[in-house]
């Protein structure tokens, strides 16, 4: 355990926690964007910003990245950081004008007018659905292409994908809600990453249920019984349920 | 290349490369540095030793092709050593009368004679001019005297003795203290001191740990690392397998922008030759120390220099920085503790390592010490690469290695530290260039470019300039860097476009703060610094654009007009056939006049006007 | 390749409590939906199975001794609780419905307002405070019970033997019957 002190209050976060954690642990509410419990830090939105003092010297940083240390002390709510978070949600605001979650967490971070001409995004680059779809599903299918402003998310050539297996994690993640995902008959459909995937049906109500590519990757990668794999959730409690029945009699 | 057994045979080989040195009288060096062989080096080169064939003087004069002698604005350079005769612009047909005066020691033939942009007086020695009397090349000393491809020159000059020292004489815990003496710091940037970082990463716990040397060196101007590592490459790799020895660690990685291709080429040949020796690779001088190196060519990036960018980018992911902690030292390149220095920084090592910690820090001023190579460009007499003792002034800089300003000009201030530094008005010029009083005045070292301006530069201009440069470097990972920086650019483009206001000058302030409070990086963290070192110490500048909507440098084009003094036009009509818009009118005989309604700045009038009648304002 | 294969098991606790569904007494009422929902925000983790139609199964998760849905998760957002429970931490959830696929029961839900995958804890904080499952505590008849597996089978055994006793009972009186 690891003893660090937040805003004057002590607090004991195991080793290799961080800061954000252990100011969660206290009850402090630390403005996020490109933080997931799920993934690994990224430190990009810069929001959860805080002061870190150590051995006399003061610097600034992401909370969110920052592992926490003996004998540190932080403070998360100086006039600096306040101006920091509020200009950079500004700017956020900015980027995508029309996000409602990102106009509410301004608001609450003191932004009263946006001083910049709206560049229409829907995406603030948080890398959420990059990490997701890269690092835990394993698939190369989303990336960040291009530098500085003109950087998004996008498949290889922005092209359809031929690795996406279709799970929509990276839209679940997604803080702005950009990434739509819209099952229609046999297709789901990924528009913002220009993909089209054919769904599954269901071997016992052709009822269409997740995407041929993820049970084709559940049934190479894993070890799960590909007779269940075809077969919707449903009627797997049917068929277990009658089972059950079954042995009840 | 045969294999070096040890330090006997190495002492061989150098006593073998000092004969041969010895056995030509006479030296001719030409420059083949980016300047001059873009000026036609390889041709007056091989002019040259046809010129030495045909006065049958192979054996006495030898013909070198060197890295960059700094001179760049004289390209091509050649040097006739012995005496050091200096000649320069040389031409392929000037050759033979070259070799003559190399020979016979004068007299210089007028057309590539030096001389004096102020007196007009000729200088025939290197030494006797001003731009190289005022410097302490220590560092290019060698590049402009050896042929990088030709390990026996390195060997002539001393090359390897400090490693075969290191190996065989000190410990690895002395070495790290002999660099912890010599109060080397970092030349990339930051100026974090050396030895520090070493036992940092001696200390770091792992089997494998790298050693790293950046040259990314993306600063727009800058030059110093390409001319080190394409001039003498041996002296990086020396410094390289130093630190590998004192570090611990068993392998290296050269970090080379693909944008020069010449120093990858010598770089790689040096590595091979090195390797086939046996200075590099397994048991390295039959002491027991094994080090390779390879080289990573990196896809220019700026942000790539940043050291976590370039662990990525060494490690295949793109180039973006990464948070730290954890820093290099503990985990960096695959996760294990590496050891980030400038070429620079490497090239000093073997020098400390031979002449002793108390030989470097000699010169230098309080805690920044040794040399620093500027590459010293803009708006004075002399510019070139540079190298000067840490904590020489600035004035010295400008006005004594550099010449002082153009004909008819004033300074006005330098940009010292590239897009990441401030400006410094002249009025401030007494400061010395070293860490900390850079620091003080609002702007840092850098890795070395020094920009200077004069009373035709616009202060607005070139804070745009580099926030333009900054803006399509930034990787765009993080928010205050790649939303804040095009947004200050917004500003200052309404302000040096006559439609800014005083708000626009807190706004500036409040965005400026942000980026650099708050960015992940050292590009974001650094990126507001030209902006708002200009604000503090050229006001009156932004204000002149925003309340009299003026531009007092006459450079930015919204703000300015041309029209044509009567008293002065003499109705040549040269104006106004050179008038791309044909919006001069005027008869012939009779002063002419500029219709500004439909006049587009072009400023053709000006530059056709051979008697100063158009007037820029 | 990040799917994780399914290969170990989480389950090295000691002997815990389930929620075991006592044959025929299930009417198909749905309180136990009801309460479920009123202990988590208002979504059942558990079901009511209509098998041929016509008679009721009540399914909740089993907390399989080797889950493939805590296997099969990759954010590391399903583990498994002191007292036995395969639970999805919501804030680790990333959303990619793994869960739901592999498990052979089809239990696992997915919210997509709430953007995490839902299922069965069995009601822990409950079970913490020493309390039955809502579910358990809900069924006008009786039809569920929260025991370790032991104790369950000595009282499925005892129900069958007592099941067998009645049936020897009929057949008795039919045989008597029919010599009568
Ligand atoms: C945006 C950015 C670009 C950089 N570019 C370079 C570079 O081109 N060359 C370099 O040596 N250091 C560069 N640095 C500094 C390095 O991150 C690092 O501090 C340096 O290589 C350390 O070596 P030193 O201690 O020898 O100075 C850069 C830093 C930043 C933030
Ligand atoms: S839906 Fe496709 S792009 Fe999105 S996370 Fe899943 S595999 Fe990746
Ligand atoms: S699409 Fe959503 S999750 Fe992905 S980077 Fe953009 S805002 Fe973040
Ligand atoms: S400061 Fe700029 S360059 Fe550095 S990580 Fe942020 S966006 Fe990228
Ligand atoms: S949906 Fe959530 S809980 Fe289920 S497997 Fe995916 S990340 Fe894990
Ligand atoms: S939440 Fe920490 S930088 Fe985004």
């Amino acid at each position: 355990m690891i003893r660090i002190e937040i805003d004057g209050n002590a607090v004991e976060v195991a080793e290799g926690s961080t800061v954000l954690e252990a100011a969660r642990k206290l009850g402090i509410d630390i403005p996020t964007l490109c933080h997931h419990a799920g993934l690994t830090p990224y430190g990009a939105c810069r929001l959860c910003v805080v002061e870190v003092e150590q051995r006399g010297r003061k610097r600034i940083e992401s909370s969110c990245t920052r592992p926490v240390e003996p004998d540190m002390v932080v403070r998360t709510d100086t006039d600096d950081l306040r101006e920091y978070r509020r200009t950079t949600a500004e700017l956020l605001v900015a980027q995508c004008p029309d996000s409602k979650p990102i106009r509410e967490l301004a608001e609450r971070l003191g932004v009263q007018n946006v001083r910049f001409e709206g560049r229409g995004m829907e995406c603030i680059l948080c890398g959420l659905c990059t990490r997701a779809c890269q690092q835990k599903i394993g698939t190369p299918a989303i990336s960040f292409i291009h530098r500085g402003v003109d950087r998004k998310v996008a498949t290889p050539f922005e092209i359809q994908s031929d690795v996406c297996i279709g799970c929509g994690a990276c839209a679940r993640v997604c803080p702005t809600g950009c990434i739509a995902i819209e099952d229609m008959g046999n297709k789901r459909v990924l528009r913002v990453f220009n993909t089209e995937l054919e769904l599954q049906a269901c071997s016992e109500c052709g009822a269409y249920f997740a995407p041929q590519r993820m049970i084709d990757r559940l049934k190479t990668e894993t070890e799960v019984t590909e007779g269940l794999l075809t077969r919707c959730p449903a009627c797997r409690r049917q068929a277990i349920g009658a089972v059950l029945r079954q042995a009840m009699r | 290349m045969s294999r070096l057994a040890g330090v006997t045979d190495l002492d061989a080989r150098r006593k073998q490369a000092l004969e041969a040195h010895e056995a030509a009288a006479t030296v001719i060096a030409v420059c083949d540095g980016p300047g001059c062989n873009a000026a036609g080096s390889a041709k007056v080169a091989a002019a040259l030793r046809r010129a030495v064939a045909d006065a049958g003087l192979e054996g006495s004069v030898q013909i070198k092709t060197t890295g960059c002698h700094g001179f760049c604005q004289c390209a091509p350079v050649v040097v006739a050593y012995g005496d050091g005769l200096f000649f320069r612009g040389a031409t392929p047909d000037q050759a033979p009368a070259i070799v003559e005066a190399a020979v016979n020691g004068q007299p210089i033939p007028e057309s590539v004679l030096y001389r004096h942009p102020a007196t007009n007086e000729p200088i025939a020695l290197e030494r006797d001019i001003p731009f190289y009397a005022h410097q302490e090349r220590r560092l290019l000393k060698h590049a402009s005297h050896i042929d990088p491809l030709q390990v026996a020159d390195y060997l002539a000059v001393d090359g390897y003795a400090a490693l075969a020292r290191a190996l065989t004489e000190m410990t690895p815990e002395a070495v790290l203290e002999e660099v912890k003496q010599s109060a080397l710091r970092g030349r990339g940037g930051a100026g974090f001191p050396t030895g520090m970082k070493w036992e940092l990463c001696r200390r770091a716990e792992g089997d494998q740990k790298y050693v790293i040397c950046n040259a990314d060196e993306g600063d727009p101007g800058a030059f110093m690392d390409r001319a080190l590592l394409e001039g003498n490459p041996h002296s990086v790799i020396e410094g390289m397998a130093i630190g590998g020895y004192a570090i611990g660690a068993s392998r290296g990685i050269m970090y080379i922008r693909a944008e020069y291709p010449l120093a990858v080429r010598n770089a790689a040949l040096a590595i091979e030759v090195a390797r086939e020796m046996g200075l590099l690779g397994e048991d390295i001088l039959g002491t027991g120390f094994s080090f390779d190196l390879d080289i990573v060519t990196g896809a220019g990036a700026f942000v790539c220099g940043e050291e976590t960018a370039l662990i990525a980018s060494i490690e295949g992911f793109a180039g973006e920085p990464r948070p730290r902690p954890p820093f290099p030292a503990q985990r960096g390149l695959f996760g294990k503790p590496t050891n980030i220095n400038n070429v620079e920084t490497w090239a000093n090592i073997p020098l400390i390592i031979r002449h002793g910690a108390a030989w470097f820090s000699e010169i230098g001023y309080e805690r920044s010490r040794g040399t620093k190579i500027f590459s010293l460009v803009g708006e004075v007499q002399n510019t070139g690469l540079v190298e000067v003792p840490v904590g020489m002034t600035l004035n010295e800089i400008v006005f004594e290695v550099g010449g002082g300003p153009k004909p008819g000009r004033t300074i006005k201030a330098v940009q010292t530290g590239g897009p990441s530094g401030g400006c410094i008005p002249a009025s401030l010029f007494d400061v010395r260039v070293d860490y900390e009083s850079l620091a003080q005045v609002g702007s840092i070292m850098g890795s070395g470019g020094l920009i200077v301006m004069d009373d035709r530069t616009c202060i607005v201009d070139v804070a745009r300039y580099y926030l333009r440069f900054l803006k399509s470097e930034s990787c765009g990972k993080c928010t205050p860097c790649r939303e804040g920086v095009p947004r200050m650019l917004e500003v200052l483009d309404r302000i040096a476009s006559g439609e800014g206001s005083d708000a626009d000058i807190d706004l500036l302030g409040q965005l400026g703060r942000t980026v650099k409070g708050a960015s992940l990086c050292g590009l974001g963290q650094t990126a507001a610094n030209p902006v708002l070192s200009s604000i503090r110490h050229f006001r009156h500048e932004f204000d002149a654009h925003i309340h009299e909507k003026r531009c007092p440098a006459a450079v930015c084009t919204a703000l300015i007009t041309f029209h044509i003094d009567a008293e002065k036009c003499t109705g040549c009509t040269a104006c106004a056939r050179a008038c791309p818009q044909q919006c001069i009118t005027g008869e012939r005989k009779q002063p002419h006049v500029i219709d500004p309604e439909r006049c587009i700045k072009c400023g053709a009038c000006l530059d056709a006007c051979r008697f100063d009648a158009v007037v820029k304002e | 390749m990040l799917l994780r294969p399914l290969e170990r098991s989480s389950n090295e606790g000691p002997e815990l409590k389930r929620v075991y569904l006592v044959p025929n007494r299930c009417l198909g009422c749905e309180e136990c939906i009801e309460a479920c929902k009123r202990e988590h925000d208002w979504v059942a983790c558990n079901y009511i199975e209509w098998v041929n139609r016509i008679y009721p199964v009540q399914m909740v998760c089993n907390h399989c001794a080797e889950a493939p849905c805590e296997l099969i998760c990759p954010a590391g957002a399903i583990h498994r609780t002191e007292t036995g429970a395969v639970v999805v931490e919501d804030d680790k959830c990333i959303g990619c419905t793994l869960c739901n696929i592999v498990c052979p029961f089809g239990i696992p839900k997915f919210s997509e307002e709430d953007r995490h995958a839902i299922k069965c804890d069995q009601c822990a904080e409950r079970v913490a405070a020493g309390k039955e499952p809502a579910c358990v505590e809900a069924c006008p008849m009786k039809a569920l019970t929260f025991a370790e597996v032991e104790d369950y089978e000595a009282e499925r055994r005892e129900r069958t033997a007592r099941r067998i006793l009645e049936v020897g009972t009929c057949l008795r009186r039919f045989v008597a019957k029919k010599e009568s």
